[in-house]
């Protein structure tokens, strides 16, 4: 029996004639077992594609869930913790009423242009 | 079917990341110098809201402010002093802004000055609470997380005044 290497080394013309020579006997499950190795070679082919997406996706969720990682936090006093939302809710607060007394002192502005308009 | 596990992943993704902005931001930038950065988690919130006496005065009288102070999922605040991370960050707060899923309520311009409080969500509750000072050489980000009805944090606000 020929080894793949001898296979590979004939020309056409000889493997022709070996096609036609009907003295050899061609195997009754040949195109099974050709059919059953290329589904193989496809399979194995379709676990690679899958296994590489599947990376791929999971290195995707990973880049965009890090920015969204739960921090630690600061804290692990809650009485320290509130005592810091005070803080940040005065500042608040206070930014606030900041606008309110720019509001408050525009309206009397408005107010006073009202008067003299009307006294017109 | 590959096509609506696409979709489903996309639409999943925009919405966290649209719900945590704050939180991207405070990632990003806790950690580096000149920024002091505070985060309360939920599990803290819980924790708070079990404290006693967690009271304030209101024009209706006392009010519990327990239950509002469970609601909120997330405290974030930087404090910066670093030029260029300040810079950066303006940057970050105006991307932000112009996704379009935060309102402007109050913008407060006065001899350098700058505050600016956004906030989303609907009508009677608040998913997001944003708010930004600087006077040129500080910046404060304050951004506060959760389901919270608008009147109590109106009140909460307006207690500390």
């Amino acid at each position: 029996m020929k080894s793949p290497k001898d296979i590979e080394k004939l020309t056409l013309q000889e493997l022709e004639a070996i096609s036609l020579d009907e003295s050899i006997a061609v195997p009754p499950d040949l195109s099974e077992r050709i059919g059953a190795r290329i589904s193989k070679v496809k399979n194995k082919g379709y676990t690679i594609v899958g296994a590489a997406s599947a990376v791929a996706a999971i290195a995707a969720g990973l880049a965009l869930y890090m920015p969204y990682a739960e921090p630690k936090d600061t804290f692990d006093n809650p009485y320290q913790a509130y005592a810091e939302l005070e803080k940040a809710l005065t500042k608040v607060s206070e930014g606030i009423q900041k606008g309110t007394a720019m509001i408050e002192a525009s309206e009397s502005i408005i107010e006073k242009s009202t008067e003299i308009f009307n006294a017109k | 079917m590959k096509r609506l596990i696409i979709l489903a992943v996309i639409l999943l993704s925009a919405t966290i990341a649209s719900a945590q902005e704050g939180r991207n931001i405070y990632n990003k930038y806790s950690g580096g110098e000149g920024v002091t950065a505070v985060y309360i988690s939920p599990s803290m919130f819980k924790l708070i809201g079990k404290l006693p006496d967690l009271e304030i005065e209101t024009d209706g009288g006392p009010m519990d402010i327990a239950p509002l102070i469970s609601s909120f999922k997330g405290f974030y605040m930087l404090d910066i002093s670093n030029p260029s991370v300040i810079s950066e960050i303006n940057k970050e707060v105006t991307t932000m802004i112009s996704k379009g899923r935060y309102d402007l309520l109050m913008e407060v311009k006065d001899e350098g000055d700058n505050v600016q409080i956004y906030t989303s969500g609907d009508e009677k509750t608040i998913e997001s609470f944003v708010f930004i000072a600087s006077d040129g050489h500080e910046v404060q980000f304050i951004c506060i997380d959760g389901k919270i009805n608008r009147t109590d944090l109106e009140a909460l606000i307006a207690s500390a005044m």
